[in-house]
């Protein structure tokens, strides 16, 4: 999948206006919004980032300041794969700073299968039916990943992710959805699939900014511009015929019974 | 055959003379300057707003482009900023147009992207304010300021290439008029009938055409 910049995209919005560099902060900024517009409105991820990042102190990773929306949050193993943490929103945000306003240590046990105002008897209790030993643990729910737990803290003071204090690792793994914009001075990049979009976002917001263009033709241009999105999403999200065999192979493993 | 600052003057007094131009000719050379600066100016400018009109495209004849090179890079101490003086004086034309190019003296690829008047402050918080790392230039009256992305060359160059359409105010007698042929002729004629009747000069505020 390749991926084209910004930069080219607009350039080419230039050429195909019949302008010059003249206007390219105009249509560069329409360029990055349409990136943003993208990605955020449309919920179409132009591109996606994985990164390691340090837990801190007080069981916090922070968040880049790209981030919009997480796919995956999770471990590294050491068999390469990503082992996913628990989604846990019942979670306490660790608010507690030392003298420095550095996040405190405290204990987050964040086990999901504790359930409020019920103590620790519950379970050695809940084993018993009739006076009998029934062999198993009812009515408090399963799924419990014992690798631990993430709660996504996002505000506009703490762009954190909470994680429980059970992990035994360093750092975690996040694979999120950008924003698209590359605020470090480079040049943001998107998917191929998106060029044509881009394209026809920025010539949208163009002919919207334009007295001599007609509600016909800015009409016009925003349809094109739809349809275009369309397109790209029939193209991003195809299924190929690998995928298909690949999702048959792990069904049928997880069929098996004991 | 392009035509020479001095042939332009000389068919001009012609013109105006209907003829020979006599001995006692009143007309002195600054008069002439300053009526073919003008009349040259104003074809340019009626040319691209003919040409915006047309084709819809806000661009410029390339025959009238002026390219200028080695223009030193200069350092303004107070403002911290590094910026050139323009090598003639820009016709006004709409979004700085008339400062069609510049770019590095060999690296014509990447050409500077001329800024709106008030783009720093204006993209203070933009994404857009580093210009996907292009090199980018603010004019401000005679000088341009290299605003975005300029320091880290600032080391390295210390000439650029610019290519403009500029007033012909600092053309001599000897130069090639940075005009096409086919425009001569109208310049000529226009700066004749000037000089005979001054009213009939065109106003150049309100003859402009719509943005």
């Amino acid at each position: 999948m390749a991926y084209v910049t910004v930069d080219e995209v607009v350039r080419e919005a230039c050429a195909d206006d019949g302008d010059t560099l003249h206007l390219y902060s105009d249509y560069l900024r329409y360029g990055l919004r349409g990136v943003r517009e993208i990605t955020i409105k449309y919920g179409i991820p132009l591109g996606t980032k994985s990164c390691m990042l340090p837990i801190l102190r007080n069981n916090t990773v922070d968040l880049p300041k790209d981030y919009v929306d997480y796919h995956k949050i999770g471990l590294l193993m050491r068999n390469g794969n990503i082992a996913v943490l628990d989604l846990n929103p019942k979670m306490y945000p660790n608010a507690e700073q030392d003298s420095c306003g550095e996040g405190e240590a405290s204990l987050i046990l964040a086990d999901t299968r504790s359930p409020e105002g019920i103590g620790a008897p519950y379970y050695f209790h809940n084993f018993y039916r009739n006076g009998r030993n029934i062999g198993a643990l009812f009515g408090h729910g399963g799924a419990h990943n014992k690798l631990g737990a993430y709660r996504p803290n996002i505000d506009e003071m703490a762009w954190n992710i909470q994680l429980s204090s059970n992990i035994q690792s360093s750092h975690i793994v996040l694979e999120y959805t950008p924003n698209g914009i590359n605020s470090e001075g480079g040049l943001t990049s998107i998917n191929e699939f998106g060029y044509e979009s881009l394209l026809y976002f920025i010539k949208w917001k163009r002919d919207e900014s334009k007295k001599s263009v007609s509600l016909g033709e800015k009409l016009n241009s925003e349809k094109r511009f739809f349809s275009e999105l369309d397109l790209m999403k029939r193209s991003l999200f195809a299924f190929g015929i690998e995928e298909l065999k690949a999702a048959t192979r792990k069904s049928f493993h997880l069929s098996i019974k004991n | 055959m392009s035509m020479t600052y001095g042939e332009l003057t000389e068919q001009i007094l012609r013109r105006y003379y209907g003829g020979n131009i006599p001995n006692d000719n009143r007309l002195q050379s600054e008069d002439l300057n300053y009526v073919i600066c003008n009349a040259a100016n104003y074809m340019i400018r009626s040319n691209l707003y003919q040409q915006m009109q047309m084709e819809g495209r806000r661009s410029v004849d390339p025959l009238f482009i002026q390219t200028f090179p080695n223009v030193p890079i200069l350092y303004d101490k107070s403002r911290e900023k590094y910026y050139f003086d323009m090598p003639a004086t820009p016709i006004a034309l709409t979004r700085g147009l008339s400062t069609y190019e510049i770019s590095f003296m060999i690296d014509e690829e990447c050409s500077f992207v001329p800024l709106p008047p008030g783009w720093s402050a204006m993209s203070k918080r933009s994404p857009a304010r580093n210009l996907e790392g292009n090199i980018g230039v603010m004019l401000e009256g005679l000088k341009a300021y290299l605003i975005v992305n300029f320091e880290r060359y600032a080391d390295k160059v210390q000439v650029l290439l610019v290519k403009m359409i500029g007033s012909l105010k600092t053309i001599n007698d000897d130069d090639i008029m940075p005009i096409p042929d086919d425009y001569i002729w109208e310049i000529a004629n226009m700066a004749a009938q000037w000089l005979k009747d001054p009213e009939s000069r065109p106003d150049t505020l309100n003859d402009r055409k719509a943005d």
